[in-house]
């Protein structure tokens, strides 16, 4: 039990650590679509 | 000094082998000779011996903690359980002694003095009284010397009777009070259990299958039913297996009990009588079985807890039980009860035990034969301690009071234990006492130690990920601009991102009772990839009823996943409000752009997962403890 418990928290640091690394977010990532920089026109500012 | 005469009843050579001898029973035609200073007296005969499984002889040396000692005296003593041999010992130093045998088992007991011991009549079974140490009563009895041999320091004659009371002590220490016929001690006896070894008496061991008597083949003087007696110097009651009759075990058998009608066993027996089984590296018979009961709640007959005792022997180690209850097994041996520490809980050999249940025990049903004179509807006064596996039990009878222990065994091991096939004996139900909880471990220390371990991957993972700024900017908002309107949408100059993981967007204001929304767009400048964002804050502040407050804050993150690295520019179009009497205006919002950002909220979500196991099984735990203890007299936490 105790073996499997230890097991259990290395799949979710591992889990965590590989989301961590690669970025994972679960409100979206970046996809391809008529958005890119030729596509915004408008207001050119800030500092 | 030795003295020596002539029998006065049969002329034979009688010797007086030590000077403080007071009787002797003549060897030839078992006289008993009384001194009487210089002449001896016929005092009349003494009964046979009676046949008894004890090894010790008269005449045989051996030594006790280095120093010898002979026996030189046997007085065979009746009492409510039987006949029982004690045998007389001198040592060298004319120090007198009694090796007392009972159920196959010795205490070498020695003369010590009576001081300050409490009255007969003031003396109750479990009492703790001091006795040069602290003892407990185990035993209040009266005795009757039944036949002499050898010659004995004391004037006892057959037909002598005297209340005794047995105690035990720490350290294996056992003793018995001699009250004589009155209520005042006149002679005390401590010593310890010993075994022929410890007595250096080994070499009589050699006859222990000569002096244990075969099993005798007998006839159930109720019903004629043919019965097996296994221990005939032992057993003291047998229950015929046919009509239920309960016999007494005199030689032959006399019914003491017959029941109104044929009376069938209120269980059915797992194991037949003489079966045998191995158990801790012994073979084990067994001799009899009983079914128990305790009152339940309602105190109704049909609402008794009942159990099942099974009582086994093997010659060298004597007696233990097996009881079932509900389908759950425990082996159980007797305890020594002066070792038995008194405190809120107790303490035996070095293991806690937590009260459980106090009841009166009584025996309804029962079979076979038993080494005391059980009867039907005798009366325990049960008090149960737990310590899983362990279970501890104190039997108190108005005269006698006995501690026993307790091991839980599984089924299968029972099964095994008698050759039986898996899945012979009925299924367990419920929660035993002493069942070990089936849910161990990462309590404590494993928990803690698990969580250490993977807050050390945490703390890799971490410090594995390169935080950077890659882009931050402060976008000044035109003066007269409305929110929303096509002319605040900002579009950053290009920037690059390396390496890979997240970004993490801030966006954050001076804001004073006013909110500020940003809808964006990260879009590579290469290609149509883009990652849309939405942040909002809000920060809002004022007095009510005189106390100050405040909430929500001045920035606001957003993320954007596994972003690839390249070049790429921001395009923000801001809104924003405000509630009265604030101005529904800003000057400027600053942007920052982070690379490979630490989530916290997931790291709240990975230790939620990790703690979430030990509380499920925490809580499995505690329910099988409270199945435990919901049969005992602390249901409900009691």
């Amino acid at each position: 039990m105790r073996s499997k418990y230890l097991l259990f928290g290395f799949v979710v640091a591992a889990l965590y650590t590989a989301a961590s690394v690669l970025g994972f977010e679960m409100g979206g990532t970046v996809t391809r679509g008529p958005r890119g920089v030729q596509g915004l026109g408008g207001y050119r500012g800030g500092k | 000094m030795s003295y020596e005469a002539l029998c006065p009843s049969c002329g034979a050579a009688v010797v007086f082998a030590f000077d403080a001898s007071v009787v002797r029973v003549c060897p030839s035609c078992r006289s008993l000779l009384v001194r009487e200073g210089a002449s001896i007296a016929n005092a009349g005969r003494v009964a046979e011996i009676v046949s008894t499984p004890s090894l010790l002889k008269l005449g045989e040396v051996g030594s006790w903690q280095r120093e010898s000692f002979q026996i030189i005296g046997r007085v065979q003593i009746e009492h409510a359980a039987g006949v029982w041999d004690e045998w007389r010992i001198v040592f060298g130093d004319g120090r007198f002694g009694w090796i007392a045998e009972s159920l196959g088992r010795r205490h070498l007991l020695i003369d010590v003095p009576t001081r300050d011991l409490p009255e007969f009549g003031k003396l109750r079974a479990g009492d703790r009284i001091y006795a040069s140490v602290n003892v407990m009563v185990t035993e209040l009895g009266e005795a009757r010397a039944h036949t002499l041999a050898g010659e004995l320091p004391q004037d006892l004659r057959p037909g002598d009777t005297w209340r005794y009371a047995d105690v035990a002590g720490p350290k294996g220490a056992f003793g018995t009070i001699d009250y004589g016929e009155g209520e005042t001690a006149v002679a005390m006896f401590m010593g310890s259990a010993a075994t022929l070894e410890q007595l250096g008496l080994a070499h009589l061991a050699t006859n222990v299958q000569a002096a244990k008597a075969a099993a005798k083949a007998l006839q159930c003087p109720q019903c004629g039913g043919a019965l097996t007696l296994r221990l005939p110097d032992l057993s003291q009651r047998m229950a015929c297996p046919y009509c239920g009759t309960l016999l007494a075990v005199e030689g032959e058998l006399k019914a003491v009990e017959v029941p109104d009608k044929q009376s069938k066993l209120s269980f059915k027996l797992q194991f037949p009588l003489g079966a045998k089984a191995r158990l801790d590296g012994a073979t084990w018979i067994v001799l009899g079985a009983m079914e128990r009961s305790a009152a339940g709640e309602s105190g109704s007959e049909s609402d008794r807890f009942r159990w099942r005792e099974y009582l086994l022997h093997e010659p060298a180690r004597g007696f233990r039980w097996l009881v079932e209850d509900r389908g759950h097994w425990c082996v159980v041996d007797n305890a020594h009860a002066g070792e038995l520490a008194m405190v809120s809980t107790k303490t035996l050999n070095g293991v806690t035990y937590k009260h459980f249940v106090s009841s009166q025990a009584r025996v309804d049903s029962l079979v076979g034969e038993f080494p005391w004179a059980v009867a039907r509807g005798e009366l325990t006064s049960a008090i149960d301690y737990i310590a899983p596996p362990m279970i501890l039990s104190e039997e108190f009878t108005g005269t006698e009071f006995t501690v026993s222990v307790g091991r839980y065994i599984e089924r299968g091991d029972v099964e095994k234990a008698f050759g039986m096939k898996s899945g012979s004996l009925p299924r367990p139900s419920g929660v035993h006492p002493a069942q070990p909880n089936p849910v161990t471990g990462l309590a404590g220390t494993w928990a803690v130690a698990g969580m250490l371990i993977v807050g050390i991957v945490f703390l890799f993972a971490l410090l594995s990920m390169r935080t950077k700024t890659v882009y931050q900017t402060t976008v000044r908002v035109p003066p007269g601009v409305v929110s929303g309107a096509p002319d605040t949408v900002f579009i950053s100059e290009p920037f690059t991102i390396g390496g890979a993981g997240n970004v993490e967007i801030e966006v954050s204001s001076s804001l004073n009772n006013q909110w500020l929304y940003v809808d964006g767009t990260l879009a590579s400048t290469k290609d149509e990839l883009a990652g849309d964002f939405e942040a909002e804050a809000g920060f809002y502040q004022g007095v009510t009823d005189g106390e100050s407050w405040s909430e929500g804050s001045n920035k606001s993150l957003a993320y954007i996943g596994r972003v690839p690295a390249g070049e790429y520019t921001l395009r923000l179009a801001p809104q924003w409000g405000a509630i009265a009497p604030a101005v529904a205006r800003i000057d400027n919002y600053h942007v920052q752009i982070r690379r490979s950002v630490p989530r916290g909220s997931y790291l709240l979500i990975a230790i939620v997962l990790i703690v979430l196991w030990p509380i499920v099984l925490s809580a499995r735990r505690m329910s099988f403890e409270t199945s435990r203890w919901s049969e005992s007299d602390h249901a409900g936490g009691g």
